[in-house]
């Protein structure tokens, strides 16, 4: 968990009848109709949500709050069915993995596409690599969002064509209603520490367990490492005066999370703003590391004349990335689990010790690299979505947008001279410049009408965007004094760099929804998309769709679907046979190819089907969503795997095939309302079985990937614990025997990374201002490697151990054990079934006690505290982990 | 003013649509299309690519170099130190593994071949003569990893690698699977080709004065004498290293990889793997059995220093140390003493009993040793230790011990591995088999 600051800025929404609507339509429906015909925003336009043909799930400004979530990611989490939402580390600012209804691809990005306001995100990193897994929607002030739309079927995704078949997640942010004006305030504060931690040997147990490995392995080498642990003063045998010393109390602390947020709203008879600005820190739970943002939002409507609307939604935001350095030997995280135990960060003197005396990968002092390294980042996004809405006719309406977007990224890294790799040049200094520059212009044009018993809304438009990448940097090393941490302050240039990548995208669509007796409803979008990805003979593609409706009775829909979604998440020159810069040698410049190029290349299309009912009944007592969807994602973007001998690994291609079938539930039931008591349920369940369908080259299995098995499924050993008589480590081969020297063809795949079945289920229960809002979520049916505990395990010498490694190893003949015998060098296969971990669990994540006040003059005054406490996630080595909070907040509207 | 508004619409409309082809041209700044490489400057960047893929840790930047050590008996690794264990210890398939950057290396230069094919006669003769000798040094190190030497198979199974001598290009001329899926030629094949390719570069490179960081006649030549000694060829050995010291002018370096500051390896570099008292990565460290050969007065012994690492007392070595910066060193892919120690071993071998001690007590004085005292039979023996101790460290002692069917000598306690055993040949990848079933492992993996 990162962003306990941002929680009571969520709470602010409160604009009463802020549900979603087009941006500039104009908001003079009746209070009670607005109330009753809730709008959920789709591509290009909104429909009433009885209305809706495909599955999309909407959260209004007041749902995002309810929740006392941080970050609008981590409201959504467990909350939208068919969606997989995890933080990708526990790294302050960093970014999700939101999976929906399945990984559709193989090698392409499986990220969704966001668009805010109209404006486009696709998730293309913005680091030079300094800072890593930040999050793309980090500028965006979630107390500014006014409503949440996921689209999960292909059918109503499908307008966004090229881009879309990882889902589509639509955000509007606020605009200010007409009337009085509001006045919010809102301000925050919260505490975190780290919320899982292994249990490791201490300074004593590591010392006689490494001297019981060398014992095993070869008397000699056992009299030399025994008379060193004499020497570090350990006592007469080696072990039993060894101090400890707790590497977690080096790395990690208790740190604090801190946000406040103003908006002020309002508006005339034709002018419409809203105003707003957010600071927001977070200190990580790894000492040194911290996140902090600034934001700026202005945005502005204003009827020129009655057939010409102008809008303005612009924001600024100024994040701050302080990150622990990533690379193996300076990560704290490992360095937490593996440094030895028995050495002291620092000396007597107080001074830090660079390395520790037994040396190792891990002999580095990760305490003093991360105190004294610098890895920050800095970055700016000024985001400017503007357009110009005439109004030709009475039905016909024409929207003309132009969006800028810049970011600016300035990333810096410094190695102290104090530190052991840093003393190696007299300190390293890299310093690096990032731009983005986009554009983006949509041209669209609705129209709708009614014949009849037959209404009919169309739209149609273009959109084109290009998107410009730029990036310098320059790195020198020796510094005179570690008092100088600028390029301009070092001896020695090393190295300069500079790329630069641009592609372009451009798409006609056109949608026609058609209504008869409110009764059939029936939708049907196409689109014809152009990106520059793709190679020249293949850079057009047509997505269509069609969805359905009929409500059998007024508060029971039936809805079907079918549409093509494209995925182009892939390098700007992928499909080009290029010879990069850079690789030079004696100081004469070099080229090398960096892919054989396909002048063939072109999108990986997803074809969706999805049948789902909604109900709601008894006045909202029981609402149900519940949709069954096929996916299948034919001619995947794939990286065709070619023999090495052609100089090239892989070769970009359209290949193979992977399926999704799944099955969304939405269950919302208010079970007690009373006159001022009322509590409400939400059960959320989602199951996907996601399989690879076909290879390549009619091949069963390669690398990482068989056919029939999920795509985040990996092979890997069956381990069959300590032999009984040996104490050796040993495996099943593939007939079931156990051997001791497995070869690959003995593994098997293991369940995959994303769980078959998940889900929350929450309850708010409210009694006058009182409110009480928890969530248990769960998951089961994956497993995931843990790669440190190959290292936690391993026998090498210069890494703590796992406690279990001290108590439960094989010690004589006869012992059923499942960790091997001490020997120095003994090492289990690191793909051994052994280092995987199920990620299934079921708990209590999330709980939020408020109270809200309405008196004195005040329009509202809540306060509440909310605690979080994540399940244990599994990654794979050295990722930031995740922390639990309790955070106070209170918000003042006016 | 609505008739404003309408032509405003119509500007907006006609501007934006997007209309052909051409709107989604981009720019590519950093890379550069195919055509720009087929001239001269062009091939010369790609035989410059090939270099700096070679300057890879993983490849001649540091583990080729370490890891025939390694394998031997010169090298074992530093207390706690974890990161060549399995190789160390012949773990099946932990072994040195170079067959995708050698043809990497390979595909840049057949590239940079086929396009010198396209140009005049005399225009870029040098470069010809540097892409075909570099093409054998890789073919070179790949005969030896993958396969046995020439004269030394073992129950005649005689496969070496693919040898591929044209470039790839992903054309819908002819399939994939024709020019892709390779077979793995034999070794007669490989090595006659290696020899073909360092003939032909040194006619080529008559003339070129690029040494030592790129490819010349005397590199040739040198390379020449070393394979025909690999094959067991000793007369045509002994005269290509003859020729090969008849163009010395004294220079010890004949031809080495080149770093500069901005190539510097640092913490993936020799002077980082071996066992220090500043802060690399200390992976290895010199076996002590090594230290027993060498002579007090040997003048050798300068590049060796004892320390005290993780509590004890370990050997190492000076000889990748970096002149100003931690970790810049060039790497030696042939040097002078590698002449003379090949001239002598192939005139030993040859029975040329008196010209080959003339030159080796030379050669000992040199290291401020006196002249041996073997006898001609014990010769051999005494040559290949000097070998052992004169460029230890610089990829040989494996592949010294291989080429001649020699058992592989290993530091106590480990036991000797006989020259027969499956793990004295690298296993093919096993993703390269997995994707070309036109590929035969070798026996017993």
């Amino acid at each position: 968990m990162k962003r306990v600051g941002l929680l009571l800025l969520t709470a602010i929404a409160s604009y009463g009848y802020g549900f979603a609507q087009e941006p500039d339509s104009k908001a003079t429906d009746t209070l009670s109709q607005t109330r009753l015909e809730e709008i959920v925003v789709v591509g290009y336009g909104a429909v009433k949500k009885t209305d809706l043909t495909g599955a999309v799930q909407n959260f209004s400004a007041n749902e995002v709050a309810s929740t006392g979530e941080v970050e609008f990611e981590r409201a959504l989490q467990g909350r939208v069915s068919g969606v997989y939402i995890a933080p990708t580390t526990g790294s302050p600012g960093s970014s999700y993995s939101i999976n929906f209804r399945g990984r559709g691809s193989i090698n392409a990005g499986g990220q969704p596409l966001f668009i805010v306001d109209g404006v486009v995100f696709s998730n293309a990193s913005r680091s030079s690599g300094v800072i890593s897994d930040a999050n793309v929607m980090s500028w965006l002030n979630p107390a500014d969002i006014e409503t949440i739309s996921v689209i999960k079927d292909g059918a109503t995704a499908s307008i966004y064509g090229s881009e879309a078949a990882n889902g589509v997640i639509i955000i509007t942010t606020k605009k200010g209603s007409y009337g009085k004006s509001r006045i919010s305030f809102t301000s925050n504060v919260g505490v975190q520490k780290l919320a899982h931690k292994p249990s490791l040997m201490n300074g004593r147990e590591w010392a006689e367990y490494t001297l019981l490995e060398y014992k095993n392995y070869s008397p000699a080498l056992y009299q030399k490492r025994l008379a060193a642990y004499q020497g570090y003063g350990w006592g007469s045998d080696g072990y039993s005066l060894a101090p400890t010393t707790s590497w977690y109390k080096e790395i990690y602390r208790t740190s604090t999370a801190q946000n406040y947020s103003l908006t002020i709203s309002g508006g005339g008879y034709k002018t419409r703003f809203y105003i707003s600005g957010n600071y927001n820190k977070n200190d990580g739970i790894i000492k040194h590391t911290s996140f902090s943002r600034g934001t700026l939002r202005l945005n502005v409507s204003h009827e020129v004349a009655k057939y010409l609307t102008v809008s303005s939604f612009s924001s600024f935001s100024r994040n701050i990335f302080n990150q622990p350095s990533s690379s193996a030997p300076a990560n704290p995280v490992r360095g937490a689990l593996f440094t030895i135990p028995t050495f002291a960060p620092k000396n007597a003197e107080g001074e830090y010790i660079a390395m520790n005396p037994l040396g190792g990968i891990y002999g580095y002092n990760t305490a003093q690299i991360l105190s004294l390294n610098e890895n920050y980042g800095k970055n700016s996004n000024l985001i400017s979505s503007n357009s110009l809405t005439f109004k030709i006719l009475d039905k016909l309406e024409f929207k003309s947008s132009y969006i800028v977007g810049y970011t600016w990224v300035n990333e810096h890294q410094y190695i102290d001279p104090r530190t052991a790799i840093g003393s190696r040049t007299s300190g390293m200094v890299g310093s690096f410049a990032l731009d983005v520059t986009k554009f983006q212009t949509d041209q669209v044009a609705s129209y709708s009408d009614t014949f009849g018993i037959l209404s009919i809304a169309a739209t149609a438009g273009a959109s084109y965007i290009d998107s410009k990448t730029h990036i310098s940097g320059a790195s020198a090393i020796g510094f005179a004094s570690p008092d100088l941490h600028l390029l301009s302050g070092a001896s020695t240039p090393v190295a300069a760099v500079e790329n630069y990548s641009q592609w372009k995208s451009a798409g006609l669509f056109a949608r026609i929804n058609a209504s008869c007796l409110h009764k059939y409803l029936i939708s049907a979008t196409l689109r014809y998309d152009g990106s520059s990805k793709f190679g020249e003979d293949r850079q057009w593609g047509l997505f269509p769709s069609v969805s359905a409706a009929w409500k059998i009775v007024k508060n029971l829909k039936l809805r079907a679907g079918y549409g093509v979604t494209g995925n182009a998440n892939i390098g700007a020159y992928s499909a080009k046979r290029l010879y990069e810069g850079g690789h030079n040698y004696a100081g004469i410049a070099g080229l090398r190819p960096t892919s054989p190029g396909n002048t063939k290349l072109t999108w990986e299309k997803n074809r969706s089907f999805n049948i789902g009912v909604s109900g709601n009944f008894w006045n909202s007592r029981l609402a149900f969503d519940v949709d069954y969807y096929i996916g299948k994602t034919k001619d995947l973007l794939y990286e065709r795997v070619i023999p090495s001998t052609t100089q090239f690994n892989t070769m970009p291609s359209n290949m193979g095939g992977v399926k999704n079938t799944g099955l969304d539930i939405l269950l919302n039931t208010n079970n007690l309302q009373l006159r001022d008591f009322n509590w409400r349920s939400s059960l959320n369940l989602s199951y996907c079985h996601n399989k690879i369908t076909a290879l390549q080259d009619g091949l069963s299995q390669i690398g990482d990937y068989r056919v029939g098995k999920p795509v985040s499924s990996k092979p890997l050993y069956k381990y069959a614990g300590a032999d009984p008589k040996t104490g050796m480590p040993t495996y099943y081969d593939k007939t079931g025997a156990i051997t001791l020297t497995p070869s690959p063809t003995d593994r098997y795949f293991s369940k995959g990374e994303d769980p078959r079945l998940f889900g929350s289920f929450e309850n708010t229960i409210a009694w006058r201002g009182f409110s009480l809002n928890f969530l248990f979520r769960f998951q089961s049916g994956a497993e995931k490697l843990w790669s440190d505990k190959a290292v936690l395990t391993g026998q090498t010498g210069n890494t703590n151990l796992l406690k279990e490694v001290y108590d439960n190893r094989w010690t004589k003949p006869g012992d059923i054990r499942q960790l091997p015998k001490a020997q120095y060098a003994l090492q289990i296969e690191p793909t051994a079934s052994l280092f995987y971990k199920s990620t299934n669990f079921f708990r209590l994540t999330n709980v939020c006690l408020s109270y809200t006040l309405k008196a004195y003059g005040l329009r509202s005054l809540k306060i509440y505290i909310a605690a979080y406490n994540p399940e244990e996630a599994v990654y794979e080595s050295g990722v930031y982990p995740l922390a639990k909070s309790i955070t106070m907040g209170v918000t003042i509207q006016l | 003013m609505k008739k404003i508004v309408y032509i405003l619409l119509l500007i907006v409309m006609l501007g934006f649509l997007p209309c052909c082809n051409s709107i989604l041209e981009v720019k590519t700044k950093n890379a550069v299309p195919q055509e720009k490489v087929v001239d001269i400057e062009g091939v010369k960047s790609l035989i410059m690519g090939v270099y700096d893929l070679m300057q890879e840790p993983e490849f001649l930047g540091r583990d080729l170099i370490l890891l025939p050590d390694i394998m031997g008996d010169n090298c074992r690794p530093a207390p706690g130190a974890s990161k060549y264990l399995q190789e160390y210890n012949f773990t099946p398939r932990h072994t040195i593994n170079i067959w995708k950057r050698a043809y990497k290396s390979i595909g840049c230069l057949n590239e940079a071949l086929y396009y010198l094919s396209k140009l005049e006669e005399n225009e870029g003769k040098a470069l010809r003569g540097e892409a075909l000798l570099l093409r054998a040094l890789h073919y070179f190190y790949l005969a030896m990893v993958y396969a046995r030497a020439p004269e030394h198979l073992t129950n005649n199974f005689d496969l070496c690698v693919p040898l591929i001598t044209l470039p790839f290009f992903n054309s819908s001329d002819k399939s994939l699977q024709q020019v892709a899926f390779v077979k793995r030629a034999s070794v007669e094949q490989v090595w006659g080709q290696i020899i073909e390719d360092i003939k032909l570069s040194a006619s080529l490179l008559e003339g070129c004065n690029n040494a030592p960081f790129r490819a010349s006649l005397f590199a040739a030549k040198a390379l020449l004498g070393r394979c025909y000694l690999y094959m067991g060829k000793w007369k045509e050995a002994a005269r290509a290293l003859e020729e090969a010291e008849a163009l010395s002018s004294g220079e010890e370096v004949l031809w080495q990889l080149h770093f500069t500051t901005a190539e510097n390896l640092g913490a993936s570099s020799l002077e980082s793997a071996f066992v220090s008292e500043s802060n690399g990565e200390n992976q290895v460290a010199v076996n002590e059995e090594l230290m027993a050969l060498i002579n007090p007065s040997d003048i050798r012994l300068k590049k060796f220093k004892k320390i005290i690492f993780a509590g004890e007392y370990v050997w190492s070595t000076t000889k990748f140390t970096g002149n100003t910066t931690f970790g810049l060193c060039d790497i030696p892919l042939i040097r002078l003493a590698e002449v003379k120690l090949n001239k002598i071993e192939a005139l030993a071998h040859l029975k040329e009993y008196s010209k080959a001690r003339l030159s080796l007590d030379a050669f000992l004085k040199k290291c401020g040793l006196p002249p041996t005292e073997a006898s001609d039979t014990e010769l051999l023996e005494v040559i290949l230790e000097q070998r052992r101790i004169e460029l230890a460290f610089e990829g040989h002692r494996f592949f010294d011990l291989k080429r001649l069917g020699l058992n592989i000598l290993r530091p106590s306690p480990l036991p000797t591995i006989p020259y027969s055993d499956y793990r004295v040949v690298a296993p093919i990848p096993s993703d390269e088999l997995e994707i070309n079933k036109n590929l035969i492992d070798n026996p017993e993996y």
